[in-house]
């Protein structure tokens, strides 16, 4: 220190100074800053709406030609997707074929895209990740550790804890898609709440009042936000659609497997004779019924798609509609560069004749190889002072606007024709509905009618088998008939009567006996007719044809349900997870699906965000005390007895996040969503909170005990105001800087994962993205590698510098580790 | 110390049963199927339709779960019980739907593919970081000591896979030498040549993996060497005369190394899931990328047996490091 008087003494200048002083630590700020300068305008120069996707700029292209696509491209500054095939793979610093006046400064990739355009824009999403992973883990972290550090002591009512998690349950659910044990959760965790409310107002504890008032507000807001998203946009309504639809085709999948399993059962059971058949009740009816009900409800479920099909055409109509008004706006857009277009032009006019002029001289002087060059360079000019002609751009605006225009006008027609057709399809779909519905019922009264004939099928079979016995009594009575005579003859003892009365005695049998066997026939036959009207099979042949019927008809089945899985379930299980967003692309990218992503992303990236909010909310205010219910003088205290503090609750929960293996619990969210470097984004933060939560918790555990801490509170001051007043300024050094040190984590995870080709979209540039498409031509173009990998390293490396010079800077004591 | 170990093994049944709740909810909740890749033309939708039903596909929450762990626990009976020289007609149950592999020994057969590398590797951060974090430390403010920090700085920056790419470019490509995948494949070596084929495969990968871990481990060891340096106990033993050897090995070095015990928590998980990117990128066989493949593949019961066994990993080598903790420093006491 020198002699001089120290002119502040404040801790807050002390750090200044001393990090000033750090060299390291001052050049990386001043490199983030310049990165970060450099993020925000290259989002601004990129000249592209971030929703703007690439089939809007495809019809663009095709609405007035490739002409107008390159023009488009061109006028945004620095565009990194623009493609320009004849500079493909240009070292740095070589100039561009396509336009002398360009260079790259640092190459261009396999398209021929300018790398340095490339890595402007992957700054903006690369450190955009790093700040927004790093803030969702920082807040998580101090408000968790926060709580834990500071009502760590409290204890909460496992009722109210109950309460809490029943609902996120319920939020977890209900965005997985599973409703029926999502709404007991809600259900049950409702009546927990209204209980321990009214309670509460019965022990007059009104700040706890209070509170279950505010956490019900909010969680009605959050609710009525998503049920606006899914209900009230067009989106929502064919989302909303789609999954009544799917739940349906589900609903009729279950029953399609049951009807299976008791199949299957059946065919392990089967006998191969038919009275066994005959004891199992009513198989004929039970398949016809199954078969039937089956069929009723798949084409309910026909109907159902019909709907949804009208209601995704209204949808799409909106959407082309919207369409057509951004067009609009992007004529709007491309007039705005009017006065650019001017001042390119007359620079190249002016170029032109300049190099005209200079051509002249060299072919005047002999110089030929010059002078050819030099009028080149005119043409090119030429070429260019047409490129940039503003009535040309006039010209192409009004078309572009008169197209737009025409086509609003198309949509609105064809909306305005299609809309009465439209409701009367959907009027008649509703008929068809309730006509089917009532076939239903039919059958059901039919299923009735079948058991019926089947109680008459078994009497006939019964009188079938009586006909039989009497047959055979009637058989036994005939022969002892015609045994009478012979008993009679042998009585007289004459052997020649004997034998004469033998020989009739058989005749007589014989006649007897085919008669009988005659009506025997008879009654068969009437028994099998009568079977084969109620049955479809006569029982003599499905004694042995049964069993075998019987496995096709699992198989059937089997096939049936395969056919109706790919048919609706499939389908509309990637309809109802697609249609929210990506109405417009979907169809093209189907194929790219086939595993099934939730996309979703942005419904249910806040929704998850806004749950925690509430759930971080509503365990400070639990923790705090204010919604405490344990000391209520209430007879019922006993009730609430078990509790659990508020550290063991918070700790324990990092604790058992800590114990899953990071990587895969990344990996696991990630092939949940579409590849999405916001999802991405999210995952990180959602997955790196668990450090600064302990080291937050124990910040504040020491504090807590300090005297001035104790002073405050012996003063009487609330728990906010020593929270904000005296322990966040105290606690917040520690936390800026690991939340530096994160965010070069943040950037080289992102990066890592985008290597790894599953963190970002294709049309999203970032670092780690062109640092894996250059990984290919390592060898033809090394700068591809070389120098996206050299910017991250450059970013981390300053984030980290930076995080230790603020360390430094907040404790001189640890100067120099 | 018994019962401690006792309360610890229940608490972690508690926390292990929370985490395969998690677990699960995360992986068996999303979307898609796993039958939907089955591209064998010979599978007619009927027979799809039997497998998912033998698979419970269609079956409700609680019961995938229960299905699935008790499954799980009969194999690890199983693996357990052919440890001790159990039956081999035990038939799997929990089987992998792309490469219709029993999951548990999979994944023990590529876990011992991922153990070289993690070994190696661990081998290299240990055996290195100490000596040039005590030579930092005992060098404060030198010439040395400023360009072990910048260089470490430096190492921490960069990214791993980066680094990785390049020096594959460099190897194959100046030097002629493949170096990816855990030896040379179609070529057949032999005794010491085999050996040293594998030697060279292993030593880039684990070396630049290393890098990082050398780089942290390195600036928190003289942290805390510095930090015990700063004693007053340490003054006192220089002031009493004894050679600066003593004091710094003996004195400073044993207190200092404390802390990192519990680092060795880590050490378990890491044979699990601490080389996806280097097996992706060196393109090993290994655990890391199976698992990478499995998720991508909705291969729930391999994500899920991982995401299982890793999470019981971690919670033994908290325990372990705990009860060394405890063995080492005398001060902690286990209650």
């Amino acid at each position: 220190m020198s002699d001089q008087p120290r002119k502040s003494s404040s801790p807050l200048a002390d750090a200044l100074r001393l990090f000033v002083r750090n060299k390291p630590a001052l050049i990386s700020f001043i490199a983030i800053v310049l990165l970060g300068v450099a993020a925000v305008s290259g989002s601004l120069f990129v000249g592209r709406k971030a929703d703007a996707s690439d089939l809007i700029r495809m019809e663009e292209a095709s609405l007035v030609g490739d002409r107008f696509k390159s023009e488009v491209i061109k006028n945004a500054v620095l565009d990194p997707h623009q493609p320009e095939l004849k500079d493909t793979f240009l070292p740095p610093n070589s100039q561009s074929s396509v336009d002398l006046n360009k260079t790259y400064w640092l190459g261009t990739d396999n398209l021929g895209r300018d790398v340095l355009a490339r890595l402007w824009a992957g700054s903006s999403i690369s450190l955009t990740i790093g700040f927004l992973a790093v803030g969702i883990s920082v807040f998580l972290g101090i408000s968790l550790g926060g709580i834990a550090g500071y009502f760590g002591r409290n204890r909460v009512g496992l009722p109210m804890f109950a309460t809490l998690m029943l609902f996120l349950a319920w939020g977890v659910m209900l965005a997985a898609g599973i409703s029926t044990p999502a709404w007991i959760c809600f259900t049950v965790g409702a009546l927990l709440f209204a209980f321990q409310f009214l309670l509460s107002v019965a022990g007059q504890r009104w700040r706890t009042v209070g509170f279950f008032t505010f956490a019900a507000l909010l969680f009605g807001a959050i609710s009525w936000f998503n049920w606006r998203t899914e209900n009230q946009t067009p989106e929502g309504a064919v989302h909303q659609a789609a999954l009544d639809t799917h739940r349906q085709a589900r609903e009729l999948l279950l029953d399609l497997r049951d009807a299976g399993r008791e199949f299957k059962e059946f065919e392990e059971a089967a006998p191969d004779n038919i009275t066994h058949l005959l004891e199992q009740k009513d198989l004929p009816a039970w398949i016809y019924r199954r078969q039937f009900g089956i069929e009723v409800k798949t084409r309910l479920l026909d109907l159902q798609v019909g709907r949804f099909e009208i209601r995704k055409f209204r949808s799409a109509l909106l959407e082309a509609q919207r369409l057509h008004q951004e067009q609009q706006e992007r004529a709007e857009h491309l007039e705005s560069f009017a006065e650019d277009y001017k001042i390119r032009h007359e620079q190249a006019v002016k170029d032109e004749q300049a190099a005209t002029a200079r051509a002249q001289d060299f072919f005047r002087s002999g110089k030929n190889d010059e002078g050819r060059t030099a009028s080149l360079e005119a043409a090119n000019h030429a070429a260019r002072a047409s490129t940039f002609d503003p009535a040309e751009l006039k010209k192409r605006t009004k078309r572009m606007r008169e197209i737009g225009a025409a086509r609003q006008k198309y949509v609105e027609a064809v909306m305005a024709a299609l809309e009465e057709p439209l409701s009367q399809r959907v009027a008649a779909l509703d008929k068809a509905d309730q006509d089917l519905a009532a076939l239903l019922e039919a059958d059901v009264k039919d299923a009735a009618g079948m058991r019926e004939a089947q109680f008459n099928l078994e009497a006939v079979v019964r009188g079938w088998k009586r006909a039989e016995a009497d047959f055979k009594e009637a058989e036994g009575a005939k022969r002892l008939e015609a045994l009478g005579p012979i008993v009679e003859a042998l009585a007289k003892g004459s052997r020649e009567d004997a034998g004469l009365a033998d020989l009739q005695a058989e005749q007589k049998r014989l006649t007897a006996a085919q008669e009988g066997l005659k009506a025997a026939a008879k009654t068969a036959a009437e028994d099998v007719a009568k079977l084969k009207t109620i049955q479809g099979e006569p029982p003599e042949e499905s004694k042995k044809s049964l069993p075998l019927l019987k496995v096709q008809g699992s198989n059937d089945l089997m096939d049936r349900r395969g056919q109706l899985r790919t048919r609706f379930v499939i389908r509309f299980d990637t309809e109802a997870k697609n249609s929210l967003t990506t109405l417009r692309g979907a169809e093209l990218l189907s194929g790219q699906y086939r595993y099934g992503v939730y996309r979703i992303t942005s419904h249910f990236l806040t929704a998850t965000f806004l749950y925690l909010l509430l759930a971080v909310a509503a365990l400070a205010l639990m923790a705090s005390g204010q919604a405490s219910i344990t000391d209520t003088k209430l007879p019922v205290k006993g009730l609430f007895l078990p509790t659990i503090t508020v550290d063991d609750l918070v700790m324990r929960f990092t604790e058992i996040m800590m114990t899953i293996p990071v990587i895969f619990l990344i990996l696991a969210i990630l092939a949940i969503f579409e590849k999405d470097v916001f999802i991405t984004m999210g995952v990180i933060g959602l997955t790196s909170w668990m450090g600064t939560t302990r080291f937050v918790r124990a910040e504040i555990l020491s504090l807590r005990e300090q005297d001035f801490v104790q002073a405050a509170r012996s003063l009487g001051l609330s728990d906010f105001r020593i929270i904000w007043r005296h322990l966040v300024p105290n606690a917040i050094s520690p936390v800026l800087v690991s939340a530096s040190i994160g965010v070069a984590g943040a950037v080289l995870a992102e990066s890592t994962l985008s290597f790894l080709g599953i963190g970002a979209k294709p049309e999203q540039t970032t670092w780690g993205q062109i640092l894996s498409e250059g990984r290919e031509y390592i060898f033809d173009a090394p700068w591809l590698t070389w120098i996206p990998g050299v910017a991250i390293l450059i970013t981390v490396l300053s984030f980290n510098l930076l995080g230790e010079g603020l360390r430094e800077a907040f404790n001189p004591k640890l100067r120099g580790r | 110390m018994l019962s401690y170990i006792i309360r610890r093994l229940f608490q972690m049944a508690l926390t292990l049963w929370i985490v395969s709740v998690l677990s699960f909810l995360i992986v068996a909740l999303a979307p898609g199927d796993p039958l939907a890749s089955q591209l064998d033309p010979k599978k007619t939708p009927a027979d799809l339709e039997r497998r998912r039903d033998e698979i419970g596909y269609d079956d409700p929450v609680v019961k995938k779960y229960t299905d699935f762990y008790s499954r799980f626990f009969s194999d690890f009976g199983a693996v357990i019980s052919k440890q001790f020289g159990g039956g081999d007609n035990y038939s799997w149950q929990l089987t992998s739907e792309t490469s219709k592999e029993a999951v548990l020994p999979t994944m023990w057969r590529k876990m011992l593919v991922t153990l070289p590398l993690v070994i190696v590797n661990t081998l290299l951060v240990w055996s290195l970081s100490f000596p040039i974090g005590i030579y930092s430390a005992l060098r404060r403010n030198t010439f040395q000591d400023r360009t072990i920090t910048v260089l470490s700085y430096t190492l921490i920056a960069f990214p791993g896979f980066w680094i990785s790419i390049l020096i594959i470019g460099f190897v194959t490509k100046t030097l002629g030498i493949p170096i990816v995948s855990p030896e040379t494949i179609g070529v057949e070596l032999e005794g010491p040549r085999s050996f040293f084929d594998r030697t060279w495969h292993i030593a880039i990968p684990a070396f630049v993996g290393a890098l990082t871990g050398v780089a942290t481990l390195t600036r928190y060891v003289k942290g805390q060497m510095m930090e015990v340096m700063g004693q007053d106990y340490i003054r006192t033993a220089k002031a009493k005369g004894l050679d600066d050897d003593q004091v710094y090995y003996k004195h400073a070095l044993r207190p200092a190394s404390l802390p990192f015990i519990t680092m060795l928590a880590g050490l378990l998980p890491s044979i699990f899931g601490g080389s996806v990117v280097f097996e992706a990128i060196y393109s090993w066989p290994g655990l890391g990328r199976w698992v990478f493949e499995a998720v991508f593949q909705r291969d729930i019961y391999i994500v899920m047996t991982s995401l299982f066994v890793g999470s019981a990993l971690t919670l033994i080598g908290i325990l372990v490091s705990d009860i060394l903790l405890s063995v080492a420093d005398p001060r902690v006491r286990l209650s």
